[in-house]
This record gives C-alpha cells, structure tokens and sequence, in this order.
C-alpha cells in the first residue's frame, strides 16, 4: 500500500507539472494578445511611435514570441523570476515580499473561516429544526450575501476609525510582527466572514448527512451519545467534502485578497497583480499567474491526498 | 418479572402513527422474534426500545426495562444502557460500521466506554471477541477497515460488536437480510450460539419465519405497525390463526418444505403493503385478506392468553398450517 | 464536544482583545521629525528618466535628484545646481555656473561633468527619456572647469531652461550609479532614497551629505492607497499627515470645517481636456465644433466634477504660464441656442452621433455623462465607451488614433507646442501654421516676443476650437494642521519636501516663492 501511495504522489506530480506548463503557455498567449504594451505606458503621454519602437527594442519585446516565451519558462525552471520592465526591479524579490503578506493574509482568512465556519455548522446540525439552529442558518446565509468589500468597509468604519481597535490600513512590514498581525486581522476578517459563512453551510449539511448514517447509531447503540458519536465517527468523513470545499475556497480567497489587498492598502500579491495589469508589466503578470497556479494545483494535490489520509477506503485505488 | 415490558409503545411521526399500540414481554434469556414485511413497524420498534428512534419520531407509552422506564429517559442514561446492558445489531453491514476506523477499534470500543477499559486492554478484548465470531485470523481482521470485510465478515464484526458488552438483551434488526442465503445459515448459528452462551434475551427481526423459527421461543407477528398475532413458535408454525401469519407461513422458504424439490415458485401474498398512512382503517389487512367481512371496518382486539391473535376471524386453531 | 466548541470561542474572544487593546497601547504617535505622505497611485518604478509616470517624478525629482536650475511652487526658476547662468546674445549657448562642494548621496562630488553625462545622456534618444524630445536640440555640453558648464543649441529656444528645470530630462545623475538607477537611485537632492515595498510605500530619509540645509524631517514616508477612501480614513484616523492631491475634488468635503486639516487649493499645468479628433467625420467642420464647444457649460462641469477647484480655460493656458491670456476665457460661453444655430448652419440640424473613449480616471467618468447630457441638449448623441489606459495609449493616442472624443488632463506644462505637432492625436489641420508662430515665438531674444508670440497661438487654437478645453483644475493637498513648508501648488511635476516642518515657521522669502506657512 506505501509503495501505492508512493506511485499516487508521483503520479500527481506529473500531472500538476503538465498542467503548470500547459497553464503558462495560456497565461503567456492571453497576455500576450492583450493590446497595450509595456513601452507604451512606460512612456505614457510622451509616446511617440519612434520612442516607442526604441523601448520596444530595447525592453526585448521585439523578439518573437516563442522565444519570448522560451525566455521567460527557462528563468522560471532555474528559480528566476526574470525583471520588471517597467520598474526594472527583481520580480522574485517582489514576489517574495508580496507572499509574505497576501500568505498569511489568507492564512488568517481561512482560520477565521474555520473559527467561524466549524462552530456555526456544528451548532446547526446539532441543533437543526430549534430555535438555535434557525439562527445560526440565518447568521450564514446573511454572511454568505455580505461580498467582502462590504464586510471590509463595516469593518474598518467599525474598528477602526470608530473604536481606534486596529489599523484602518497599512502594513508595517514583519520587523514589526505584532503590527503585522494586527494590521491583517481586519482584512482577514473581511474575507474570512463570508467564508466562514459558506463553510458552515457545507459543515453543516455534511455533519447532518453524518447524523443521518447508520454507522452513527451504530455508535450510539454502543453507548456513545449523539454529539460523542459524531466527534468520533462522523467527523474525519464529515471532513472529506468539508476538505473539497476549503481546497475550492483557497482560490477563492486569494481572488478576494485582490479586492480586500486593494481596500486596506496592503502591499500583497493582488495589489501588485492589479498594478501589473494597469501597467502592462507583462512578466510580473505572467510570474504572479503562476506561482497563483502552483498554489492552486499544490493545494488541489494536497486535498487530494486528505481525502486519503481521512478515509481508508479510498487507500490504494486510482 | 419480565426484562423487556412493553405496554402500548407507539411511534408517531409528526400525527401520524407509524406503530400503535404495541405490547409484549421478552424475559431473560428468552428469544423472542418479531416477524413482519418491511413497512410492518418492527424495526421501528426495536429502534424505539434502544432509543434510537430518529430525530423526527417520537415514542409514546412504556418501555419497562429490567424494572425502568425507558420512555422519556434521557440520553445520557440510555447512552449508559445502550451497548452495555442493551445491544443492537443492524441489517446493513455494508453501511453499519464506521468506513474510517479498523474493526478492532470499533468493536473494543464498547468495553472503552463501560468499563473503563484502556486502548490496549480493548485491543486484546476485540480479538478475542473476533475469535468468538469464528474469523480465522482475529489478530489481522482486528486491523481491517470493514471496507476490507465481506458482507458475512462485518456482520460478524456486527455481533461481536453487541456481544462486547456482555448484554442482557440483543436487538438483532434484520441481521442477515442483507447476505447471501449460505452466508445467512452460518450468521444464524452463530448468533444462536453466542446467545445461548452468554444466556442473554434476543428480539430477533426477520420478515422471514424460517429465520425466527430457527431460533427464536416465540413469536410476534406484526402487520401495519400493530402486533396482530403472537404465540410460541410452535403454536404460531404449527397453528397459525391470523391470516397474515399464515400467508407468512405460506412464502417462508425453509418452511415451505423442499421448495426447490417441488419445483414451484413462492407463493406470495396479494398485494403489496400499502406506505406509511395508508393502512385501512379497523383491521389493517383487511384490503389484502380473503377472509375480510364487513365486521373486519372494527379493529380486532387482541385476545388474551399465550397464543394470542387480533381478528375477527382467525384461523383454525386445530387446522394444519397452510390449508384453511 | 461542548468543551471544545467552548474553548474555540474563548480562543476567538482572546485574540480579539489582546490583538485590539494591547495592540492600540502600542500605537505611537508619530515623532515629529517623520512625516506620512498618502499619494493615490503609486510609483511603478523608482527611476524618472526611464518612465514618464508623474508619481515617480512627483517624489524624486527634486527631492532626491536636483537639477540646474529648479521651478518653485509658483512656477519661477530658481539656481539650484547652478548658480547663474549666461545665455549668448544669439541665444544658442547658456553657460552655467555652477554651485561647489555638492556630493551626491554616495560620497561621490558634483563637477560640471556630471552635468555633461547627464545631458549628453538625457538627448541621446536610445537612453529612452520620456521627455527626450525637449532636449532634442542640444547641440553639445562641456565642461571647461569643474564649476562651469556650456550647454549649446541647435537653435534658440526660449523654453529651454524652463524645460530642463520643469521635466525629468533634467536630473543631474552620478554615472557611477546609473546603473543601478532602477534599484538604488543616487542624487544631491536633501533626500535619500531608503526603500521600496512596490504599490506600497516609498521612504525616504534626509540625506546626511545634502549641500543645503538639511530638511526638518528626517524621515518622509510615501503611502500609496489605491482606494481613495482608505487613504481619507487614514488621514482622519492620523495614520497619514498629507495627501498630496485628492483626485475625487468631492470628497474635500470629508475634511471641509474640520479645524484639524488644512485644504490647500493651488493651481496646477492641467488642462481637462474633452479632446477632439479633428480628423473625424462632423468634426471636421470648425461650425460643428464652434458649435459643440457653446453646447458645453463648463463651469458647471468644474462644479460638479472638480468641486469648483480650477480655472475655466478656453485654450491651452493655465494661470501660471507667461502667456496666459485670461480674455480667451470668455469666449465660447455656453449658449446651446447658439449651438443648435450653428449645427443647423453646419447641415446638421438632426445632429449626429460621437463616441466618447473614457479613460479610467475620476474626472473623466465624472464629465463623461454631464457632456453626454449637454450634446444631447443640442441634438447630438454621445456613445460613452469606457477604454482602458493601455488601450487609450494604444488606440487613441498612437497607432490608429482611432476615436472621436476622449476625455484627459494634459498634465504637462507648457505643452502648448503639441498643436503644432501634425502626427499628434489631435490631428489639427491648422498644426503647421501653429509649429511655424511657435519656432518663430522660441527664437525670440527677448522675452516679450516670445510671450506675444505664444499668445498669438493661443488664441488661434482657440479661433480654430482645436480642442475642447474644459478646466484647469486645482491641486487639492489635505493635510494636518501642524504641517507647515507645502507648495502652494501643483505646477511642478515634483511634490517639494524639502521644506516640510511639523514645527516652527518658514522664512519670509521661502513663502514667497510658495511654500506655505
Ligand atoms: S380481522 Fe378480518 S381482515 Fe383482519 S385478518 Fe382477520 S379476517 Fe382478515
């Protein structure tokens, strides 16, 4: 069976590798394809077609694509992010500085998700058809229609400018770690209500479905009360779909990180994806889109390989 | 004293009963089988004694256990009760065993929460209690997830389960409905063993006579969530009095002598039972009955004494089963 | 179970508190010698003579690299560099003197051969300076002592100095650090350069080896905010001390009354443009643009769309520059019966309809709809078609051109020359007649020539209704009260810091050349 696993591994590895090609070339193709070029907003109002074929030449946008292409894939595969054409700064140090917020940003998201989301979902199922379950469905469907932008705004107004609790926005860089925290938690939180929000539904309905099966009241005819039945029986399988949906909100959240990144001025990686489209800074774009991509797919492999972990059944096949 | 009173339970979902009325005693070390198509309300039952009825069903009248009401107990004392003194055992192995944790764990889990019994300790109680279920090789199947286990093998799994506690009482709900006939046999003999060995009472579920006849002492007919007839087995295989048992009687295939010599086809009983709620009203088979008259728009009441029967016009009691 | 759902909830109610109050206690006052400056869009790079983006210039220039000679916030040149100067009674060879003992930040001095690197570099087109066709008449520079420097022209142009004093082109570089000018720029500025986190923040600190007297703030933070309303809130909640323009003029009102900020409307080189493309269809016909240019009311369009803050323009002329003529401005009042006069006078007494590109930027998805509303009082329909900034680039201002109407603030100073430029987007039949009465107006020996020339052009760009000119708007810098040393105004490209204070009160001669008090 390890040995199984172990072909399992290397069977992904494969696949989120072709699939990181595959999605650099569609990156490469989409941007590429974009109207607007590097030189020209470089240039911006000074632009003339002649100094613009010269920062065209001179920013290597004349040579042909594939090589272009070429380029770029062979910086990627030996670490290097390539340079900035309209800062001329490292891409892979930005890169990196960006992480270092936007990672534990979601982080914090998503663990504000899961402080929110598991209690709500739990409360819900247990409590399903009382008054306390009807409140906690309502909580979550109100905090899956807040869009975060929303969420941010209250909260900023709210703790913020308000009561003086945190920051209204900034980043202090993490010399100072403490700041750094506080300066995430309300963005964190903006994006970490809704979802908390959708993952108690999901909780929930999976803790129901749970309640529901018969190997739980297999348990408690044993002698094991409902709530003691479902910490141990139902939740590591509970857990399973309640896994896909978490790999599935990652995604989403650092699509939310743009928009929240954007409302409390933190310099992380949706800021610098937005500013690099603006710009036309097209290596920045691309770069950004595939350590996103890596991510994803790392993640994905990472679900995947729960599902595994938490239920034996799914062992050695595939 | 009886173990096991049951005084008029019904279970209602929302107004509408699902078992009315239902009275019998099961006394230490008796067996007792409830015998019914699906749909009669004898899982229910059984489901109600344990208290396990789901969240939507509620249970009205007396469940007198070893002198205690269980009507109405709270959870955390039927918890106390359940798998120690009262233990079930499910229809469908397939999804009655928790898929995420090995049969060793599960089954010395029981002995975990009674007795205080460490991880190893039950470790050790498992296999030998896998032992006692005839697997070959406890000490490995101790290690399998059930997904690992064929039908037969995890409602072995099933019985160890509920033997774990040493109970006083096993509900079996349809142990071997699910398995193969072959497979049936053995689960069967096994289970008489095991409650002969540990002199415990046994509810045995069946929708099949020839399982309960096999090993039960008596015998509870129960058609549209009422008992309509009860006796010993004796009494209700050689003398069946309500139609129904009869025509029971009649499609059981061990009973039915040497079916496959005789070449003919089960015969089975007229329709089909209606859905929850749609029971005639008075007797609940009078749509299915041949013998029903217009006295039969009354519920029969059921008679008193050992072979009792709920119609109006019972069979027989001297007339070979299966002529009338 | 119920413990542990427990324990989560007071894990949750922990971190809150200790986060929130133990956080606030840590919250310092800002000291006084570091100041937070909240800008809207940020720097895309840190080096001025590779990009024309004014969010580079508006913190190095000056700030950090200086030039020869400098404008101050009222737009007058100022020896920075150079001490004097001597321009050739031919007008063709301006000799600088220049100031001694200056070291640039790294130790290395400023001779006149930097000034010989830093323009032979600025005119050599395949450096790539935005602003390189300014310089492009330079015909050679020396340097015959340290402290002297000779610039020659091809010919006399009387904007030169100002040009090289206004634009990035130019900055006196070291060469020994121009090749990490991307990374870690080098200049004589009274700042240094400390670092960079990108679309974030920029700080500076004053520099130990600047020639002037050292600034009083010794630490001057950018802070970019691509949301408007958190850089407000940042102000309000004292996170930030100035926001060097608000580019929504509406949201002024957050601070109006408030006796904690100051508002500093200054005048800046902006013209809101409605542009035309003179080329296109009914806008060929000057009766079709006479026409449309009654049918704007644009002081109400300042009203709404700029909060009152500007000057209404009929040409290309803003107060400060020397030419202004403020009698054009009168011209073209708003008169849609005119309007509709003159569309029928034109053959279109049906109208027609125009599209108009939208770039992304406040003031012109603000005016779009109120000129949308204006045309259509008059019979002629507006599409409004929202563009990207690359794409304006692309399509509108290069390439194919391909537009009838947009909507831009011509930030530059001065660019009234563009009119004469026949490949520029305007496509303005009369640009040849204009670049003629420009050459003519450059080559003037004495200053009122050349303003009398350039008032000529600006009146015929206004006869010609070249463009539809709307505003010059004002540059609206919010800050708190204790701040002293801002400029009065935006008509540099550079936001000078060098004056700032938190504390204290500015010389009499400083406040004349416009630094507030
Ligand atoms: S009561 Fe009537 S209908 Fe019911 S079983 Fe007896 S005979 Fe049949």
């Amino acid at each position: 069976m390890s040995k199984g696993r172990g072909w399992f591994v290397v069977r992904r590895l494969g696949v989120v590798l072709s699939s990181l090609v595959a999605a650099s070339m569609l990156v490469f193709v989409f941007l590429n394809v974009l109207p607007g070029s590097p030189a020209e907003v470089i240039l911006g109002t000074q632009s003339t077609p002649a100094s613009v074929a010269a920062l065209t030449i001179q920013l290597g946008l004349n040579k042909p694509i594939w090589r272009q292409y070429l380029d770029w894939m062979g910086g990627l595969v030996n670490g290097n992010f390539g340079v900035s054409y309209i800062s001329g700064q490292s891409i892979g140090h930005e890169i990196h500085q960006a992480l270092l917020v936007t990672g534990p940003l979601v982080l914090l998201a998503m663990l504000i998700g899961l402080v929110i989301g598991v209690p709500l979902g739990l409360t819900g199922a247990l409590y399903k058809g009382r008054w306390l379950g009807s409140v906690v469905g309502g909580l979550s469907q109100i905090g899956i229609a807040i869009p975060s932008v929303v969420a941010g705004i209250l909260l900023t107004v709210g703790l913020s400018i308000k009561l003086h609790l945190f920051p209204s926005s900034g980043f202090p860089g993490w010399q100072d770690p403490w700041g750094s925290l506080r300066a995430l938690v309300l963005p964190a939180f903006a994006l970490g209500v809704v979802e908390g929000a959708i993952l108690a539904r999901y909780i929930r309905a999976a803790v129901m479905e749970q309640l529901r099966s018969d190997y739980l009241r297999t348990a408690r005819s044993k002698g094991l009360r409902r709530s003691q039945a479902l910490r141990r029986h139902g939740l590591r399988v509970a857990a399973i779909p309640v896994v896909t949906v978490l790999g599935l909100e990652i995604a989403s959240l650092i699509v939310g990180a743009i928009v929240v990144e954007n409302i409390f001025a933190l310099p992380g990686v949706g800021m610098m994806l937005l500013n690099a489209v603006n710009n036309r800074d097209l290596i920045v774009v691309q770069d950004i889109a595939m350590v996103v991509v890596t991510a994803v797919l790392l993640i994905n492999t990472l679900v995947d390989l729960s599902y595994q972990w938490l239920d034996p059944r799914l062992r050695g096949r595939r | 004293m009886a173990l096991l009173k049951l005084q008029s339970l019904s279970v209602a979902h929302g107004d509408l009963d699902l078992v009315s009325d239902v009275s019998f005693d099961v006394h230490a070390g008796e067996r007792v089988g409830i015998i019914g198509e699906s749909g009669s309300g004898k899982s229910l039952t059984a489901l109600a004694i344990a208290g396990l009825l789901g969240e939507e069903l509620r249970s009205r009248g007396s469940v007198h256990f070893d002198g205690e009401e269980l009507i109405g107990a709270s959870e955390r004392h039927l918890s106390r009760l359940r798998g120690d003194r009262i233990a079930m055992i499910f229809q469908e192995p397939m999804t009655a065993l928790t898929p995420t944790k090995r049969v060793g764990v599960q089954i010395g889990e029981t002995l975990r929460i009674h007795r205080g019994v460490g991880r190893r300790a039950s470790q050790i109680a498992a296999v030998e209690l896998l032992g006692r279920v005839e697997f070959s090789d406890p000490q490995r199947y101790a290690r399998m997830y059930p997904h690992e286990l064929s039908g037969g093998q995890r409602q072995r799994v099933m019985i160890a389960l509920a033997i774990a506690g040493d109970p006083d009482l096993i509900l079996a709900d349809e142990p071997t409905t699910a398995l193969d006939v072959t497979v049936q046999r053995k689960i069967l003999e096994l289970l008489d063993r095991l409650v002969r060995e540990e002199n415990c009472a046994l509810v045995l579920i069946a929708h099949d006579l020839a399982v309960v006849s096999t090993i039960c002492d008596r015998v509870v007919t129960m058609y549209g969530g009422r008992v309509v007839e009860t006796g010993s087995v004796a009494d209700i295989i050689d003398h069946p009095r309500h139609p129904y048992t009869a025509a029971l009687l009649a499609t059981s295939s061990a009973i039915a002598v040497d079916v496959e010599s005789r070449g003919t086809v089960l015969p089975s009983i007229p329709g089909s039972v209606p859905s929850a709620g749609h029971f005639p009203g008075g007797c609940p088979f009078r749509d299915r009955c041949s013998s029903a008259t217009s006295a039969c728009l009354e519920f029969p009441l059921m008679e008193s004494g050992s072979h009792r029967v709920a119609c109006w016009h019972p069979l027989d009691e001297n007339s070979e089963r299966g002529s009338r | 179970m119920l413990k542990s759902r427990k324990t989560v909830i007071v894990a949750v109610a922990l971190a809150l508190t200790t986060f929130g109050f133990v956080g606030s206690g840590l919250a310092s006052a800002s000291a006084p010698t570091t100041l937070v400056i909240g800008s809207q869009v940020a720097p895309p790079g840190l080096d001025p003579t590779s990009n024309a983006s004014a969010a580079i210039d508006e913190v190095f220039d000056y700030n950090v690299y200086q030039h020869l000679y400098q404008l101050n916030p009222k737009g007058q040149l100022v020896p920075t560099l150079a001490t004097s100067y001597t321009l050739s009674p031919n007008g063709l060879t301006y000799t600088f003197k220049l100031r001694s003992g200056v070291q640039f930040s790294n130790g290395d001095a400023f001779t006149a051969k930097n000034v010989v690197f830093s323009l032979n570099r600025a005119a050599d087109p395949a450096n790539g300076y935005p602003y390189q066709s300014l310089v492009s008449d330079v015909a050679s520079v020396t340097a015959p002592s340290d402290t002297t420097a000779v610039v020659t022209l091809t010919h006399a142009d009387s904007q030169f100095l100002y040009n090289l004093a206004a634009y990035s082109n130019g900055v006196i570089l070291d060469p020994n650090a121009v090749s990490t000018i991307a990374t870690q720029p080098v200049g004589t500025g009274p700042f240094t350069f400390v670092s960079m986190v990108p679309n974030y923040d920029i700080v500076l600190a004053g520099s130990p080896t600047f020639w002037g007297t050292p600034p009083a703030m010794r630490q001057i933070i950018w802070q970019y905010f691509a949301n408007p309303t958190t850089m407000d809130s940042a102000l309000q909640s004292g996170q930030i001390q100035v926001i060097d323009n608000l580019n929504s003029p509406s949201n002024v009102s957050a601070f109006k009354g408030n006796s904690a900020f100051q508002i500093i409307a200054g005048p800046t080189n902006g013209k809101i443009d409605l542009t035309v493309n003179n080329s296109k269809g009914p806008l060929k016909s000057l009766k079709v643009r006479q026409a449309l240019y009654y049918a704007l009311n644009r002081p109400a369009i300042l009203k709404t769309v700029g909060a009152g803050y500007g000057t209404v323009i009929s040409s290309d002329q803003v107060p400060g520059d020397p030419w202004y003529t403020p009698s054009v401005n009168s011209t073209y009042a708003y008169n849609p019966t005119k309007a509709k006069a003159l569309l029928k006078a034109a053959g279109y007494p049906h109208g027609f309809t125009l599209t108009l590109s939208v770039p992304p930027y406040s003031y012109a998805t603000e005016a779009a709809p109120l000129v949308q509303a204006m045309f259509a009082a008059v019979g002629v329909k507006v599409i409004i078609k929202p563009i990207s900034w690359p794409l304006w680039i692309s399509n509108v201002f290069l390439g194919s051109q391909n537009y009838q109407l947009t909507i831009i603030d011509q930030v530059e100073a001065r660019d009234i020359p563009e009119y004469g430029d026949c490949s520029y987007y305007f496509n303005y039949a009369g640009c040849k007649a204009v670049n003629q009465m420009i050459n003519a107006a450059n080559q003037a020996t004495s200053d009122a020539a050349m303003v009398t020339g350039y008032k000529a052009v600006v009146k015929k760009i206004n006869a010609d209704v070249a463009n539809f000119w709307l505003y010059n708007p004002d540059q609206l810098t919010v800050a708190a009260k204790d701040v002293i040393g801002l400029p009065s105004g935006g008509l540099t490209e550079s936001f000078n810091m060098q004056y700032l204070a938190r504390s204290g009160t500015l010389s009499p001669s400083l406040i004349a050349q416009g630094f507030l008090n």
